[in-house]
């Protein structure tokens, strides 16, 4: 799958490193200063690049831990998010990587002991209470998981940390890692799902919905707490029956009691986020859909909007207690 | 395609049945009868390959989504006299920047040729760097190159045509001909290549079916332009099989236009069921 590795001329002694290019004998490695003469140049076309990203290891130096956008909770005050990898192998429609970054490769820092250093930092910060770290918003927290072993390094770290909470956020069926560990209280496997229709139009090389409810039903078993993640929410002709059977399906899977949290919230997109993936996939019928401007953002019209998460939370609540139930949105909309 | 020399540009103009471009005297330039392929001889040299890009752009209006590659010979210690490489990454030995042309189509398995290191130096020097190939225009082609266009449509290929072995004072025009014609069926690889991603480029940018036709008819100011163009996209995505045109009422407005096909689009359902199935990473 990695045909190409580059490598920052800093981390290439890095044990991390060692390891991580010996799981790509064939592939073409290539020394460099700093990602970024490789990652986002201007001149760069994300959709052409897709076609082959090439896996980057470099070091993190500033910016290990930061605060979570606002109305992306799911209870806590305190919300950080850290990235030890920049894109994602799969290839969803509404991703808002396409949009962030006009290169497609994957970035892994392999510098995990500061990404932990800046977590015990944020603890230090808010002594008495709990708080939550959020691992899957620059990239899928699981998909690449045979390869970089995050689990293995962050789980038993967390396991130590009972006040800090993380989310590994995925659609990956990746599990391996979790399954070799015992299951800790503060980790939530949040899943992130559609009606199957949808995820095989825009989730492009994302495991099946079918067999993300077959790991969850695993990882349920086990005992992981399990986050649900209806987020985006896609507008289109049989929202209410596809969603009525995907809600269904999953608590099927997996018993009320077993999830930690569900979130969901409607499409949206900064104005110029829009811009940039819709040049990138002009003739994309996800975006094809009545959506308007407003203020900075890009979004389903309002009375449609409020149809699907009116509907949403009323078929949600019906399996599980409001108190679980969380709306993605800035608080100002909420 | 940038060239240096007279004996590296013969072959390429041959296989493509280049002719020159009798209109500009400043560089040699020649282009194929479909204006599909040209090529530029700019001399040796980063500064004058640099400028024969910016040079080639000009003449030929070439677009963000055009193809680049710069096609020459170069020394190596450690590949052998008359292997075909191309860079994966192009070093300035005078300067502080480094290029880092796109794998896309290397690889396991797709290797063309194989990728190495091009270094740059300003003067031709018979000592060889440890790895990789030395030679004396790809860093400011691909530093002009990756400014007009996008640096996955952006490649330098060299091949090997002098080593320890054979110096470079063995080098004759003959003998660059002969090194550039041999290896002509992979450079031709490397070029279709190219090609295919600048058209795959060009067709994602490209004008909605009945955009013009409708331009033609109406007189559309710029932003309404812009709008048609965004709601013709929709209706490519939403409705492939239905014409657009047939749901213009007669002697429409722009405005009217406009309005009736965002009215026809916002009350279409948008069905997922039909769209094409990728296939899945399984990770």
């Amino acid at each position: 799958m990695i045909s190409t590795v580059y490598i920052e001329d800093s981390v290439q002694q890095h044990e991390r490193t060692q390891t991580l290019v010996k799981r790509f004998p064939q592939a073409t490695k290539i020394s460099c200063e700093r990602y970024s003469e490789v990652f986002n140049l201007s001149s760069q076309n994300f959709r052409l690049q897709k076609k082959r990203p090439a896996l980057i290891l470099a070091e993190k130096f500033k910016g290990h831990v930061l605060p979570a956008p606002q109305g992306y909770g799911i209870g806590s005050r305190h919300n950080f998010y850290f990235s030890h990898m920049l894109n994602c192998v799969y290839d969803c429609r509404y991703c808002f990587l396409q949009g962030m970054y006009r290169s497609a490769h994957y970035v892994l820092f392999v510098n995990f002991e500061d990404f932990q250093k800046a977590i015990d930092g944020r603890l230090e910060e808010f002594p008495n209470d709990q708080l939550y770290f959020f691992s899957g918003y620059d990239c899928d927290s699981l998909a690449l998981d045979s390869v970089t072993h995050f689990v293995e390094n962050f789980i038993p770290f967390f396991a130590s940390r009972p006040r800090a909470v993380l989310e590994l956020r995925t659609k990956s069926v990746q599990i391996k890692g979790l399954l070799k560990l015992k299951p800790i209280e503060n980790c939530v496997v949040a899943y992130s799902l559609v009606p199957d229709e949808i995820a095989r139009s825009v989730e492009h090389g994302a495991p099946r919905i079918k067999q993300r409810l077959s790991a969850i039903k695993r990882l349920a078993r086990e005992g992981w707490r399990i986050g649900l993640r209806f987020d985006p929410l896609i507008y289109h002709s049989n929202f209410e029956e596809n969603y009525r059977e995907l809600f269904a399906a999953v608590f099927e899977a997996v018993e009320p009691e077993q999830v930690h949290s569900i979130s969901f919230g409607p499409m949206r997109f900064p104005k110029a986020m829009f811009d940039t993936i819709t040049k990138l996939y002009p003739r994309e019928k996800l975006f094809a859909g009545p959506m308007e401007k407003r203020g900075a953002m890009v979004s389903y019209e309002d009375q449609i909007e409020k149809k699907m998460m009116d509907f949403c939370r009323d078929e949600l609540e019906r399996y599980v207690p409001q108190a679980l139930v969380f709306t993605c949105m800035q608080e100002s909309e909420i | 395609m940038v060239v240096a020399l007279a004996a590296e540009a013969k072959p390429l103009v041959e296989h493509w049945h280049m002719t020159r471009d009798s209109t500009v005297s400043s560089f040699p330039i020649f282009v194929n009868s479909d204006g599909t392929h040209w090529l530029i001889q700019c001399g040796v040299g980063k500064i004058v390959a640099a400028t024969a890009v910016g040079f080639l752009a000009q003449r030929a209006q070439a677009t963000k989504n055009d193809a680049w590659l710069n096609i020459g010979i170069a020394g190596s210690a450690t590949h052998s006299l008359g292997t075909l490489i191309i860079g994966h990454k192009i070093s300035d030995a005078g300067g502080l920047r480094n290029w880092y042309p796109s794998q896309i189509f290397q690889g396991p398995g797709l290797g063309l040729c194989p990728s190495t290191e091009i270094q740059t130096v300003d003067r031709p020097s018979d000592e060889y760097p440890k790895s990789g190939v030395v030679e004396m225009e790809a860093s400011g082609f691909c530093g002009a190159a990756m400014r007009f266009g996008t640096v996955e449509l952006v490649q330098a290929i060299k091949v090997v045509s002098d080593t320890p072995d054979h110096p470079i004072a063995q080098i004759t025009k003959e003998n660059v001909k002969g090194s550039i014609a041999n290896k002509m069926k992979s450079i031709e690889l490397v070029v279709n290549e190219l090609l295919d991603l600048s058209r795959e480029a060009t067709s994602i940018s490209s004008e909605p079916l009945f955009y013009e036709e409708l331009r033609r008819s109406i007189h559309f100011t710029v932003a309404q332009s812009h709008q048609l163009r965004r709601l013709l996209r929709r209706w490519e995505a939403v409705m492939p099989d239905r014409d657009p045109m047939g749901e213009i009422s007669e002697k429409s407005t722009p405005k009217i236009v406009l309005a009736e096909l965002k009215g026809i689009l916002d009350t279409t359902p948008i069905d997922f069921s039909h769209s094409s199935k990728m296939p899945s990473i399984q990770s």
